[in-house]
């Protein structure tokens, strides 16, 4: 890695290490918490008789309430957790690209001798590696937390799977807004088309195939791809990550073509 | 004054657009190598499109541009580290202190002796240690004019430079770029005020409504521009012989008190003056900005 190269890493992890922080704590804060519960509801009536409601549960990823690793999908890794870390992912990837640019702060970066790939696919990494910093730190939150809250017969590699997928899933809905923040968007259109595909995800994933003639939507689901239906109880799939992957994959490389044809807005 | 006979910058036919907006409009630019070359023209008139242009962050929808020899488009960073620029709107990362922020410069850079980068800062009054988010649009100026000059680079494309600086350091600017002409390299710097770009200039180019409308070299501008004089002589003036001067006109005679104009050679007035006794003479520099404008017809500059 070119000195320049380095520079450019730097500044861009500067630029959202401290937000990291914030983002990090609330969200090790939100699983420790939902976890801590477990104890005091895995014997309650009240788990057992939610699980009769199925098809509406369905709906917020949460089946199997009653056990260890349904509760953990139900409660974090099927909803929670996704949502969580895309916010991060989507917030903190167009800050770095469409916000700072429209700010005015990439115009004497771009007039510097480096290349506006460089420019875009560190600012790209920057925010992934701080991603995948966080989705760290909140799975060894939760691995802690499992034996402490007493989550028999979950195991680690499903709980590191399961977060390993929730981030890739966020890196995914951040690339949506890093490829239109490329084509020229502003911040807020980026986000919106970012958190567009989030919500028509979630609905393709479990809200649609609560209707059993619609079950095959979820088929087209990033959320789908990445988690499954219960990503702590069932496991995760790996054909699904690949393809995940590979949307990412896409999407960074159409935003990036499409930076270098065009004209940096300027302040 | 021109030294090299390759252009360090040409633009010919260069047009750009933003929506129904014609920004530049089959604009024509020629920067000599080695000069001090002044870009010239009101607020609006595309002098920002046209510099963005020539560092590719921004891409004209026709015409051909060259920097250093070469097509801004395709020059990539091997052409942008041999520029230097100050943007008109300079947005800082307010997270670093002065310092920080030029030291990543220099890392991005690669080639900043930081000796140099201190001397500058010295030379501008600039402190380091200040945080970017307390400075004032002046202050921001002189980190952008630090970062510029830093690398020595062999062409500065300098956007309103002096905007916001006090008059003293606006010197030291001046200084700078006279330093850089002495050195072989070549400046080009955008202003809508002529004062610094007079003091400073080899040439100049002016831009209205995205297209060259005229230019040349100073000192000939200077040679044409109408310059006003008032003489009180300390006996009769000598009427006739003031009518008869080839490069005097809008004559006003009161008693002993003589205003006109000179257009042109100044010297048969100087030797008429020295055969009179003269009491008091106001002879004013030439504005260059009406220069500008009566040449390039625009009264509502």
């Amino acid at each position: 890695m070119s000195a320049a190269t380095r520079e450019l890493l730097r500044g861009a992890g500067r630029a959202v290490r401290r937000s990291s922080i914030w983002w990090a704590v609330a969200i090790i804060a939100f699983v420790a918490l939902n976890m801590a519960f477990w104890p005091s509801l895995e014997d309650s009536a009240a788990l057992q008789s939610f699980d009769d409601l199925g098809a509406i549960l369905d709906a917020f990823g949460a089946q199997n309430l009653a056990s260890p690793a349904g509760y953990l999908d139900g409660q974090v890794f099927a909803l929670m957790l996704p949502l969580l870390l895309s916010g991060m992912a989507i917030a903190q990837g167009s800050l770095l690209t469409a916000g700072d640019e429209r700010a005015g702060r990439l115009e004497l970066l771009h007039a510097l001798p480096v290349s506006r790939r460089s420019i875009w696919l560190t600012r790209w990494s920057a925010s992934t590696a701080a991603l995948v910093l966080v989705a760290a730190a909140t799975a060894l939150a939760a691995l802690l937390c499992l034996p402490l809250f007493s989550f028999e017969g979950v195991g680690t590699g499903r709980v590191l799977a399961a977060t390993g997928a929730c981030a890739l899933l966020a890196v995914f809905h951040a690339s949506v807004a890093y490829a239109a923040s490329g084509a020229g968007a502003s911040r807020g259109l980026a986000v919106g088309a970012a958190i567009a595909v989030l919500l028509a995800g979630y609905v393709l994933s479990y809200v649609l195939p609560i209707a059993q003639s619609l079950q095959g939507a979820r088929d087209w689901s990033p959320w789908y791809w990445a988690l499954g239906e219960q990503p702590v109880h069932d496991g995760i799939s790996a054909p699904g990550l690949v393809v995940l992957a590979v949307a990412t994959a896409v999407l960074v490389a159409v935003g990036t073509f499409a930076v270098d044809r065009r004209d940096i807005h300027s302040a | 004054m021109s030294t090299g006979a390759t252009p360090a910058i040409r633009c010919r036919g260069v047009t750009k657009r933003f929506g129904h907006v014609t920004a530049l409009d089959q604009l024509d630019l020629s920067v000599p190598e080695g000069a001090v070359v002044g870009f010239l023209g009101p607020n609006g008139a595309g002098k920002s499109t046209t510099i963005r242009i020539l560092l590719d962050l921004a891409r004209p929808d026709a015409g051909e541009v060259e920097v250093l020899g070469h097509d801004p488009r395709t020059g990539g960073p091997a052409l942008r580290r041999r520029i230097g620029y100050v943007p008109g709107e300079l947005r800082l990362d307010d997270r670093i202190d002065v310092g920080e922020t030029l030291r990543s410069w220099a890392r991005i850079r690669g080639d900043v002796d930081p000796a140099y980068v201190d001397e500058l800062c010295q030379r501008l009054s600039l402190d380091p240690t200040r945080a970017t988010s307390a400075l004032s649009s002046g202050n921001r100026r002189k980190v952008g004019l630090v970062g510029a000059f830093m690398a020595r680079p062999e062409l500065l494309i300098l956007d309103e430079p002096t905007s916001g600086i006090d008059p003293l350091v606006q010197i030291e600017v001046l200084d700078l770029i006279n330093e850089v002409r002495a050195e072989g390299r070549t400046v080009f710097l955008s202003s809508h005020s002529l004062s610094d770009v007079q003091r400073v200039a080899d040439e100049v180019v002016v831009i209205r409504d995205g297209r060259t409308v005229g230019g040349g070299d100073l000192d000939e501008l200077r040679r044409s521009t109408r310059q006003e004089f008032v003489v009180w002589f300390a006996a009769s003036p000598p009427v006739d012989a003031l009518h008869d001067l080839p490069s005097v006109s809008d004559l006003e005679i009161r008693d002993r008190e003589v205003r006109g104009t000179i257009v042109g050679d100044p010297n048969p007035l100087l030797r008429l003056l020295a055969e009179h006794p003269v009491a008091h003479v106001v002879l004013p520099e030439p504005e260059l900005e009406e220069a500008f404008l009566r040449l390039y017809g625009g009264g509502d500059r």
